[in-house]
């Protein structure tokens, strides 16, 4: 049954996973371009690492967008048949949600072996200056967990009828409009920026996100 | 002659007969020409004067102060000028503390274009850019004041290249000092980092002046050095510079050689702020005017005396300062932060099983 919805969910998700896949090798690779064609000695290594700074921003989006893909596409279709398909099968809810998880994070991991690959091939094309050094394992690594959080995230908020989406949606909505009304009457109460400084640091689900993201560095 | 050849050679008359008549002028009318021509400039630049003078003598002046910083400028300039100068000295006062009795001569603040002199004695002028963002103008105002207790700090010290360090975030600033220390081609840098207190300081360009090269580099990292920046003018340097490369050794200590003072030590100015600051921190209240107090002395002497300490527990302080400094969240993330994403992604799990109202069991 697994193999079987596995096949259907890489089906469902296809195009998309494969740009996703595509994005995962080039973005190392783009990060290092200016430094495989300039002379190492010409680098300054604070101007290089200023540049893969830079490009650091988009592996956290990459690694969202990858776990927003595979969470909708595992549910979209189930959503469509108003769930006929799962509450004919002979299986438990919970188990079936299971099965649906485990085929997105299979589905998940060619990205992250792509972005590992494409680490790898960036690191090793491209003359580092002294001191300096790659890290593609540690950044696939953590581009892994990252977009396995995002998938959980989502893949929680889509499991849910649309009405528990358009809740979350809704309230999360709703805090930023009252938030904008309280700062436009002058009221100070930053209680939108808490929560979501809440959710990016410690404990929070997205840590992961924050921070540097390079692949070379000292 | 056709009409069209005749039309040309007509053309070619009217083009090049002032030409042929420059050519046949004489040395001595190309004199008096001249002569004309600096009697003009002369004149032009005496009615230049006049009209300064008489610029000058409407000019109004304000003086702003915001604690012992005083800013001389233009009325026109002083709303421009005065939350500039209020926001410098918050910053000077922080980093002076006791020393801002050194800011006891005002600075002049004056605009871009127009006269480039105030008609009262001042430290030093800034130029503002009264089109620039008004941010512009503090930093305009800082860069001034700094620079003027560089040069106050006199030339060895103005020569060797660092900064107070007004304009710098300290952590940044180390943070960049470490990376500089890491990746510098440098033997004295990795001597250093291997706890070397003499090869820090040679590294920092305050060694010793004899053999500074070979205390510097080792043959390697000359290669990777002498590379750098622009190609010399001269065919000699190449050639040398292109035998040093193809594994000459005495090619590349000989244009090493030539290089003489232009040769960089490997630890530049983000480096040498770096001690600076350090120094600077260490020595607590007076370590400004210490600074300060004996221009002729060498940095090394200046920074001690700043720093109230021997040279060499400074430049150690330093390098442990700076070896702590490594910028932070590189690749891979923090321990914790994986746990707990590990933890959401369970929890998140759970909550997925549990939700819809389509529950068969």
């Amino acid at each position: 049954m697994f193999r079987q919805m596995l096949y259907t969910q890489l089906k469902w998700s296809l195009i998309a996973l494969a740009a996703l896949v595509v994005a995962g090798f080039a973005i190392p690779v783009l990060s290092v371009q200016r430094a495989g064609i300039v002379q190492p000695a010409t680098w300054d290594a604070a101007v290089l690492l200023t540049a893969i700074r830079g490009w650091g921003v988009a592996y956290p989006i990459l690694a969202g967008a990858v776990g927003l893909v595979a969470a909708l596409t595992a549910w979209s279709h189930d959503h469509r048949g108003n769930h006929v398909y799962a509450l004919s099968l002979p299986v438990a809810r919970w188990k079936y949600a299971v099965l649906r998880f485990a085929a997105g994070g299979v589905l998940i991991l060619p990205v992250v072996v792509a972005l590992w690959v494409g680490g790898l091939a960036a690191g090793s094309a491209s003359t580092i200056p002294n001191g300096l050094h790659a890290y593609p394992t540690a950044l696939a690594l953590r581009f892994g967990l990252a977009t396995f959080v995002a998938y959980a995230a989502f893949f929680a908020i889509a499991s849910g009828t649309s009405r528990t989406a358009a809740w979350v949606l809704g309230v999360i909505g709703a805090l930023a409009v009252v938030q904008i009304v309280l700062s436009a009457a002058g009221v100070h109460a930053a209680f939108l920026p808490d929560a979501l400084e809440r959710l990016y640091t410690w404990p929070g689900p997205f840590e992961l996100f924050t921070g540097q993201w390079m692949l070379i560095n000292v | 002659m056709s009409d069209r050849r005749r039309i040309g050679i007509a053309i070619l008359t009217i083009v090049l007969a002032p030409a042929a008549a420059s050519a046949q002028q004489s040395v001595a009318a190309q004199q008096a020409r001249l002569a004309a021509l600096e009697a003009a400039a002369n004149r032009a630049d005496s009615i230049a004067h006049r009209a300064d003078s008489v610029l000058q003598a409407r000019r109004v002046l304000d003086t702003l102060r915001s604690g012992t910083l005083r800013v001389v400028t233009d009325s026109a300039l002083a709303q421009r000028v005065r939350p500039a100068a209020a926001h410098a000295w918050r910053v000077l006062s922080a980093h002076l503390g006791a020393d801002t009795v050194l800011l006891r001569e005002p600075y002049g603040a004056i605009a871009n274009r127009g006269s480039r002199l105030l008609p009262v004695a001042v430290e030093a002028t800034a130029l503002i850019d009264t089109a620039a963002p008004p941010l512009e103008t503090f930093w305009t105002i800082l860069g001034v004041v700094e620079s003027n207790l560089v040069t106050r700090s006199g030339r060895t010290f103005r020569s060797w290249d660092g900064s107070l360090g007004f304009a710098t975030d300290t952590t940044h600033l180390f943070s960049l000092a470490y990376v500089s220390l890491i990746t510098a081609p440098s033997r004295a840098a990795r001597l250093c980092r291997a706890g070397d207190v003499a090869a820090c300081a040679a590294a920092l360009g305050l060694g010793p002046d004899s053999n500074r090269a070979a205390s510097w580099y080792s043959v390697n990292d000359l290669r990777v050095v002498l590379g750098r920046g622009t190609s010399s003018p001269f065919a000699r340097d190449r050639r040398m510079l292109a035998a040093c490369r193809a594994g000459s050794d005495s090619a590349c200590w000989n244009l090493a050689a030539r290089r003489g003072p232009s040769l960089p030590a490997p630890l530049g100015v983000v480096s040498r702020t770096s001690l600076i600051a350090i120094a600077l921190a260490r020595g607590g209240a007076g370590a400004y005017t210490r600074l300060l107090a004996d221009s002729s002395a060498p940095v090394a002497a200046q920074l001690s005396s700043a720093a109230g300490m021997p040279f060499d527990d400074l430049i150690a302080a330093w390098r442990i300062r700076v070896r702590g400094a490594a910028p932070p969240g590189t690749t891979g993330a923090p321990l914790r932060a994986e746990l707990a994403a590990a933890g959401w992604i369970v929890l998140l799990l759970a909550l997925a099983l549990r939700s819809a109202r389509w529950r068969l069991d």
